[in-house]
């Protein structure tokens, strides 16, 4: 193990990031113009970019002059401890605005408060890069324009991959980039468009900022501001789900913005690489690429079923609902109007068709927008959705989960061991489409799979320490390790992460980073083994 | 350049490397599926895993607009096929790696451009002829050919009974006026440098010189060396490369051996050869070479399948008194044990055939580059562009551009080396000769670039 190169590496990715912070202080400056020059170190929003930018540069020097080394970085070890190394520390660069302006707005520097901003901030940046999309925050609209344009950033950047960005900015890291880059990219095939590594992350972020771009003027002519279509774009590009709202897209209700958001949610848990395709007028693998029809299937079917259910079954019986209220609970005429609105919402069938799509898209590519409080629908929804959590999106979107490659294998394994018993003889690769897997493949799918799920297991184990209610621990290790966001019951989708306690904010920090990164990464560089020399 | 490499053994895998470093995008398309899975992540490369007769794997390999394509694998038949699908997406160039001589050379059957390959790579050809290097410049430790073998760079190691012993370069020179002959660099105490006429050649030095053909005998005659001297030579092996060695050779020397040690190649090679005798036995037992008269030889040389019997028998011959030694290697990985063991030289085939290969990418072009036993001097064969810095002006007009040390040591004009003076003026589309040191190299190489 080259620590110095590891290091290396990581100074450079916070010299970027150092860059990158002055666009949200940019924003804080355009939107509250300080009246002096003073007066920009006493705000606590723009001391926290400021200090963030120096930290950063100031770190990220010390590390690229002292590690400078001439080793060659082209270990595969060294490759998955710079993705672990460079998330942890970017999440903590990223945090620091946070943490300076939930201190100082607490005006409370108490030892024990000091751990709680920090928490927060550590959990919102976290929440943030990996886009899971989860909050701390009880009153979001109370935030300043440029720390709510940095959250959605924060996704934005965290969707396509920060090392990826690099990679496409310094081709020179081409070679050693290439374990990097299969470190941090989702999925399990990281295919080359180009010869060139570099030139396929290029493509990459390219194709990434041109549908941002076009969702974010789709969105800006439908009468949102630019600034919250912007933010909006970034929480659905990246799949992630900050919201400029508290009440997420649902607070616009409008038709259109729904729409279009269900339209791009769907997009950005393609993969990048057919839209690429697409882009260069080559239709063939919208016709030939079994993922997407999967995709496309498992979303048609439950949609369907779900606004069946929704319009005939309605929402949930009122005493029922108000269980899932208990942490922080609404006073009742609030509670009984809350629900009102809800039953509303589904009593039309293209009502209930309008929410059951958003809300399946929201969930299954992992973005956990809103426009429904689907915690009071049918228990049928619920864990249908809480099911979906573990899907995610395609290989090489920007979805989370498992990646609906690895649910198809998995269901084509299982159903070709039921196949293998009846006829021992029979010669059966694993095919998806008209090509075979290698076996080699089909193991690790079926490793992962395991991996994901032992892990969520032993989450909701530990989480259950924290966490009251059985349905709550298990849907807040879900939404973090599939970088959802909104959960179930406490963390539902009117709820936010605010009164877990620290160290189950920790547990769930670590989870998303696990789920962002699948987990192989983070488990990797967590063996003592991989830093030895 | 966007260069598609079918067949991702050494070769393809060597030529990938210079390639991409070179800064040309490169595909390789192999068939073996632990070799993609292995070596995949080294280079940054795109490697395609699939069998390269494919269109669709080789469609995958981003054939369609490529402007190259090497067909590399060790099947002859697979390469030709590669070159021919080549043909039908329009790549210009399309080399393909032949081992056959049914389809090369004068005694061709067929005419393998109609089937689409365009430029043929001769694997045992190319190490005939770098085996052959060593033996038409006998005692030489380095040696490399430019320009289809009329130019020539050799290295001797000095001792104290040579011509040149004790003389500075230009006293050496003035014996040489109308010879297109110049020293270019040296190494002394393990360290290499560019010298320059006060440049006093001391006993333990390594002089490398560049000439042209016409010049050998006079270049040999420096270093007391002579061509007459090689008389007798002893092959050994049961490769074809053993046998298309012992057929050239036999025009240059008087007396050729081939011992091979597998008899029912011999008896092949018997009815291939004539006028060369041939033994079957085995190299690695004294008697077999007391019989051949190994001390007797010039040069002994081991071009066997198998590596190790190259060693052992190399390593033998030695023992029984052959003045010079060569060994063909498979393996590149024991190359610093063979430097150390005193075997005079080694020569790896994939590597010489991949670097065969980059000459013909780049003849004619800015090009090759020969680095001078790892000692950070280049002899880099370099085209002037049109409207180039170095073009129209004498050259001591521009020595100031021109890296301090570096030096142009052969212009080629019309198939005509010029060792240029101050005075000279390159014209556009001259090919020349620069040696200069490695850290120089982007800048030399700018001021032969077309300004736009």
């Amino acid at each position: 193990m080259n620590k110095k190169t590891v290091f290396y590496v990581a100074g450079r990715l916070m010299l970027i990031m150092a860059g990158i912070l002055i666009v949200p202080l940019g924003i804080a400056l355009y939107y509250n113009p300080p009246e002096s020059f003073s007066d920009m170190f006493n705000e606590p929003e723009k001391l926290g970019f400021i200090l963030a930018i120096i930290f950063s540069a100031l770190v990220g020097l010390i590390l690229s002059v002292t590690c400078r080394s001439k080793a060659e970085l082209e270990g595969i070890r060294e490759g998955f401890a710079i993705v672990s190394v460079a998330w942890v520390t970017l999440g903590f660069m990223g945090a620091i605005p946070f943490f300076v302006y939930f201190l100082s707005s607490s005006n409370d520097y108490s030892l024990a408060n000091v751990i709680l901003s920090f928490t927060d901030a550590y959990f919102e940046s976290s929440s943030g890069f990996t886009t899971t999309g989860s909050s701390i925050l009880s009153n979001i609209e109370a935030l300043p324009r440029g720390l709510l344009f940095w959250r959605s950033l924060t996704h934005w950047l965290g969707g396509m991959g920060i090392i990826t960005l690099a990679i496409a900015i310094f081709p020179a890291m081409g070679v050693s980039g290439y374990h990097m880059f299969k470190g941090e990219v989702p999925g399990p095939t990281t295919e080359r468009i180009q010869p060139r590594l570099a030139e396929t992350a290029a493509i990459l972020w390219g194709v990434y900022a041109l549908l941002s771009l076009v969702e974010a003027i789709l969105l800006a002519v439908g009468g949102m501001s630019w600034f919250d279509s912007l933010c909006h774009t970034f929480g659905t590009m990246a799949t992630g789900g900050f919201s400029t709202l508290n009440g997420s897209i649902g607070q616009y209700n409008s038709n259109y913005f729904d729409w279009i958001i269900t339209i791009f949610m769907f997009l950005a848990g393609v993969n990048f690489l057919i839209h690429y395709q697409v882009i260069r007028g080559n239709f063939s693998d919208l016709f030939s690429n079994k993922e997407l029809h999967f995709y496309l299937k498992a979303i048609l079917i439950t949609i369907v079923v779900f606004t069946g259910i929704l319009y005939f079954a309605g929402i949930k019986p009122v005493e029922q609902a108000r269980e899932h209220f208990q942490y922080e609970p609404l006073p009742e005429e609030q509670f009984a109007e809350h629900v009102a609105i809800e039953s509303e919402k589904v009593s039309t069938l293209y009502g209930a068709f309008r929410r059951a799509s958003f809300q399946t898209l929201a969930i299954i590519t992992t973005t956990g927008y809103g426009t429904a409080d689907f915690d009071l629908w049918p228990d049928f929804c619920r864990f249908g959705l809480l099911f979906l959590m573990f899907w995610g999106g395609c290989a090489g979107s920007t979805g989370g989960g498992m990646k609906m490659i690895r649910v198809l294998v998995i269901l084509k394994a299982g159903w070709r061991e039921l196949l293998k018993m009846m006829r021992p003889h029979l010669v059966a690769p694993l095919k998806i489409g008209h090509t075979s897997m290698s076996e080699e493949r089909v193991v690790n799918i079926i490793a992962f799979f395991i991996m994901f799920m032992v892990l969520f297991v032993i989450g909701s184990l530990l989480m259950t320490l924290f966490v009251p209610d059985l349905v709550t621990a298990i849907a807040t290790v879900a939404a973090s390790l599939g970088n959802i966001g909104p959960g179930l019951s406490g963390i539902g989708s009117t709820q936010n992460y605010g009164w877990i306690p620290i160290p189950g904010k920790w547990v769930l920090i670590i989870f998303m980073l696990l789920g962002r990164l699948e987990i192989f990464t983070i488990l990797i560089a967590l063996r003592p083994a991989t830093w030895k020399k | 350049m966007r260069i598609v490499i079918v067949g991702g053994g050494v070769v393809g895998f060597s030529l990938a490397e210079h390639l991409m470093y070179d800064n040309h995008d490169v595909s390789l398309v192999e068939k073996d599926p632990n070799v993609c899975r292995i070596d995949g992540d080294r280079l940054d490369i795109k490697l395609v895993c699939g069998n390269g007769s494919s269109p669709r794997v080789l469609e995958a390999a981003g054939i369609e607009g490529a402007d190259m394509v090497l067909a590399v694998t060790p099947v002859d038949e697979l390469n030709i096929i590669v070159c021919a699908i080549a043909r039908q997406y329009g790549i210009k160039s399309r080399i393909a790696r032949i081992r056959s001589n049914e389809f090369r050379g004068r005694d061709a059957a067929i005419d393998i451009g109609k089937m689409g390959v365009t430029l043929v790579i001769d694997p045992e050809q190319v190490v005939v002829d770098s085996i052959i290097q060593y033996i038409e410049t006998p005692g030489a430790s380095d040696a490399s050919n430019f320009q289809e073998g009329n130019i020539l760079v050799r290295a001797y190691q000095v001792t104290e009974d040579m011509p040149v012993a004790n003389k500075t370069l230009s006293e050496i020179g003035k014996g040489l006026e109308n010879q297109p002959l110049l020293f270019v660099a040296a190494i002394r105490d393990g360290e290499g440098f560019i010298p320059h006429g006060d440049y006093l050649i001391e006993p333990g030095d390594e002089i490398y010189g560049i000439f042209q053909r016409d010049s050998i005998d006079t270049y040999l005659e420096l270093f007391n060396q002579t061509r007459k001297d090689v008389k007798n030579v002893v092959i050994t092996g049961d490769s074809l490369t053993a046998v298309q060695l012992a057929d050239t050779l036999q025009n240059l020397v008087d007396k050729v051996v081939l011992v091979d040690p597998d008899a029912e190649h011999a008896r092949q090679a018997a009815d291939i050869l004539n006028n060369i005798d041939i033994v079957h036995g085995d190299c690695t037992e004294s008697s077999i070479l007391k019989e051949v008269y190994v001390r007797n030889a010039q040069f002994f040389i081991a071009a066997a399948k198998e590596t190790e019997y190259n060693v052992m028998s190399t390593l033998l011959a030695r023992a029984e008194g052959a003045r010079e030694v060569i060994a063909v290697s498979n393996e590149i990985r024991q190359d610093r044990l063979f430097n150390s063991i005193g075997i005079d030289h080694v020569i790896y085939p994939r590597l010489a055939i991949a670097r065969e290969i980059l000459e013909a990418i780049h003849r004619g072009q800015i090009g090759q580059v020969v680095r001078i036993r790892n000692l950070n001097i280049e002899a880099l064969r370099i085209t002037a562009e049109e409207n180039s810095p170095i073009t129209g002006k004498p050259l001591q007009h521009i020595r100031s551009k021109i890296q301090k040390g570096s030096i142009i040591s052969a212009i080629l004009r019309d198939d005509e080396m010029i060792i240029p003076d101050g005075n000279s003026v390159i014209e556009p589309g001259d090919q020349m000769i620069v040696i200069t040191y490695t850290r120089h190299l982007s800048r030399v190489r700018k001021l032969f670039k077309s300004r736009k």
